[in-house]
């Protein structure tokens, strides 16, 4: 059987203010199974879920109407929650202590998202 | 005793001596004459005149004796002579016979030249200065008489002043020679007199050089030809006479103008002459031909200056600096700016205004300078008008050693980079703002296209669908290009999304209205995109499908209710049409509502409702006009 599923359970939190992305993106991880956390488009929004809810990872824009999602990605490295940054910016750029962290560059793929967020949660 | 005759003979000759002495110029000639005169009143072979010329006695003239002894012996006055000890008393020696005679040494030519008798009378110039003496001489024992020594002392007292006369004359045609060597071969000076009225009487070959008028040409012009018209105008000829007149001289240094009108810059004064009685005679002018030297200063000067105009005039602060770095000279800006006066920035004290972190690099700089021909950085210097700091750049270059300087001297400047260096700053910003900007959009465009897909019935429904929806995205990316100076203003956006249904169909049917309210920048692409599907959709399946449909859109600025002040913007969407017919109305959830209901909320914090009705479509959007409160703040 292919492993159609491959977020099955999932729970995964999503930050991003673009209304377009984000919808093209939680459409692909709900078709993996995963449960959506969010989206939030707000830094206050998205840090609440960050630091409160049950998270499996999470997908993180830098910017957020202008203000920068180092809080949330803060808060996840506290609770050891795998995330994956989505940049428009270059990979290069990411705040430190960030910068090796693992990132996307806009335009992306939602699978590619989900590929690298993967590669760094822990297997069930 | 002489007899009549001879005495008629002796007052002739002596009278013939008188007319001559009167009429010669030359003391020679004179002294020959009275020598002639005397041995012939006298009846004896040689007579002789002996000038005394410091220690000796110059035998100066003489009759009866040859070449080699007239302008050629010379008697000490030590000797024991018959003529020293004749000045020495003053007095007429009388020898009749020498050879008996034991008072005086003879000299030995007068010995050999067989003298037997001699009388010397002394000669006296006015004031009673001794010239010399009167010597007869006789080849026989001879006993001169009175009468005989009268004659002799009338020759000597006549010769007195005329021999003082002579000198003199002898002595001023020196002088004038002197003069006239001078004057005629100062070929640098010009040189000329005029009478007291200023008409020119004398003109040297320096004046002809210099103003080029010939000797004949010059004379009678008056001097104040060659006055300019500017200067003539002012009156100065008139002045300068009139200085010189009574101060005795005045000085001359002005543009002169030459034969034919050229202009000579001349350096000199007017002195006036006088009489000996005080009387003005004339003017006499010397003047020295210094145009190439005024031109030169001139141009000199005016170089100077328009460096000094540059140096003060440009922006950049510029200063002048040894090897070691250490100023010399700053310029008028850098006191401006820095508040140091140039005194203050002398040697290392300009460092003073140099950020204290910088300062460290600029002396590094300055270190080894020796070997180097530039020297260039960035440092930032404080403004004493706010005591903030600026960014300059520092440019020096060694100045060229002038021959026998040993040590080097550098020109300096410093520009001031500041706003070039913000700007670079704004610019790296800004081309890092556009690429995140246009991933983001591109983006959007792929999430577009994705679910655009998911809706599509057939590739040529996704192609309509999707380019539609990138022309609205395009509207909207060329009201935010224009955006950073004038924000995008919704009537401008609602506009925009109607008039490209096409031309035809808003005509009569479409109202819109509001007043101007700028859009935060952030709403405007996906409000752009909400706008373009209820107008699709009006046009498709809405108020503007049919003919009889009317559109209105109005908004209106309110105070909203959040817990911070902000103001929104209430847009109502009312589409009126024929009635709809009972279950006609979409089932299926079009992506227009989507974006009402969802996207407006999400993305921009909106208030929205979208209700059809049986007479079509309201919808309603409470769009915030300023962000929210952030986090943490």
């Amino acid at each position: 059987m292919p492993e159609l599923s491959r977020l099955q359970g999932r729970r995964i939190l999503f930050a991003e203010d673009d209304y377009f992305i984000v919808t093209n993106m939680v459409s692909y991880f709900r078709g993996e199974g995963a449960e959506i956390a969010g989206p939030a488009a707000r830094l206050q929004a998205a840090l609440q879920i960050a630091k409160t809810e049950p998270l499996d990872g999470a997908v993180l824009d830098v910017d957020l109407r202008g203000e920068s999602s180092l809080p949330i990605a803060q808060a996840l490295l506290q609770r050891r929650i795998p995330f994956v940054f989505v940049t428009g910016y270059d990979a290069g750029m990411l705040p430190q202590p960030f910068t090796e962290a693992p990132s996307c560059q806009k335009p992306t793929r939602p699978e590619l998202v989900a590929d690298k967020l993967l590669s760094i949660m822990p297997r069930t | 005793m002489p007899s009549y005759e001879q005495m008629v003979r002796r007052q002739r000759l002596l009278g013939r001596f008188g007319a001559f002495a009167l009429q010669s110029e030359d003391l020679d000639q004179v002294l020959e004459e009275a020598c002639r005169l005397v041995a012939e009143a006298l009846g004896v072979e040689r007579a002789k005149i002996l000038e005394i010329q410091g220690d000796d006695l110059l035998v100066r003239a003489g009759v009866g004796w040859g070449p080699d002894v007239v302008g050629v012996v010379r008697l000490s006055m030590r000797d024991h002579s018959s003529e020293s000890f004749s000045i020495a008393e003053r007095r007429p020696v009388f020898a009749r016979d020498i050879r008996e005679d034991d008072r005086f040494d003879v000299p030995a030519f007068m010995k050999e030249a067989g003298v037997v008798a001699l009388v010397n009378v002394p000669i006296f110039l006015p004031g009673d200065r001794a010239f010399g003496l009167l010597q007869v001489a006789s080849m026989e024992p001879r006993e001169f008489g009175d009468e005989d020594a009268e004659c002799l002392r009338t020759y000597s007292t006549l010769l007195g002043p005329v021999i003082d006369r002579l000198q003199k004359v002898a002595s001023l045609r020196e002088t004038r020679e002197v003069f006239k060597l001078i004057v005629e071969n100062a070929r640098d000076y010009a040189i000329f007199v005029t009478d007291p009225d200023g008409l020119i009487t004398h003109w040297f070959r320096g004046a002809e050089a210099v103003f080029g008028w010939s000797e004949e040409e010059a004379r009678g012009l008056p001097a104040s030809v060659m006055f300019t018209p500017e200067d003539l105008a002012a009156g100065d000829d008139v002045k300068e006479l009139e200085t010189a007149r009574t101060q005795g001289s005045a000085p001359d240094v002005r543009w002169h103008v030459r034969k034919g009108g050229s202009r000579a810059f001349i350096h000199g004064s007017t002195i006036a002459l006088r009489g000996t009685s005080g009387e003005l005679q004339g003017f006499f002018k010397i003047g020295q031909d210094v145009t190439g030297r005024h031109e030169g200063e001139r141009a000199l000067e005016r170089g100077r200056a328009r460096l000094q105009a540059l140096v003060e005039g440009i922006p950049q602060l510029v200063w002048r600096a040894s090897d070691d770095g250490e100023w010399l000279w700053s310029s008028r800006q850098w006191s401006a700016f820095t508040g140091l006066s140039e005194g203050d920035s002398e040697g290392l004290g300009w460092i003073e205004a140099v950020h204290p972190e910088d300062r460290a690099q600029v002396r590094a700089a300055w270190r080894g300078t020796g070997a180097r021909s530039s020297l260039e950085m960035e440092c930032r210097i404080r403004r004493a008008g706010d005591g903030s700091y600026r960014w300059f750049a520092m440019r020096a270059s060694p100045v060229a050693a002038v021959s026998g300087e040993t040590s080097r001297e550098w020109l300096g400047t410093f520009t001031d980079i500041h706003d070039l260096r913000r700007l670079q700053d704004v610019q790296q910003v800004l081309v890092r703002e556009l690429q995140h900007r246009t991933r983001n959009l591109l983006g959007v465009v792929s999430s577009v296209a994705a679910q655009t897909a998911a809706t599509a019935s057939s590739v040529p429904n996704f192609e309509a669908r999707f380019n539609s929806r990138i022309s609205a995205l395009s509207r909207a990316q060329g009201l935010l290009s224009t955006s950073e100076d004038t924000p995008v203003s919704l009537g401008r956006l609602v506009d925009l999304e109607l008039r490209a249904l096409g031309p035809d169909i808003l005509h009569g049917r479409v109202e819109v209205g509001g007043p101007e309210t700028p859009l935060p920048a952030a709403a405007v692409q996906t409000l752009a995109l909400a706008l373009h599907e209820l107008a699709t959709n009006a046009r498709k399946h809405g108020a503007l499908a049919s003919d009889e449909g009317t559109l209105s859109v109005k908004w209106a600025v309110e105070e909203g209710d959040a817990p911070a002040p902000h103001r929104i913007v209430r847009i109502e969407w009312l589409e009126r049409g024929p009635e709809r017919i009972p279950g006609s109305k979409p089932e299926r959830r079009g992506y227009g509502r989507e974006l009402i209901e969802d996207a407006l909320p999400y993305a921009l914090d909106a208030r929205t409702k979208f209700e059809l009705e049986a007479h079509g479509l309201r919808c309603l959007i409470e769009l915030p006009l300023e962000d929210p409160p952030r986090a943490g703040t």
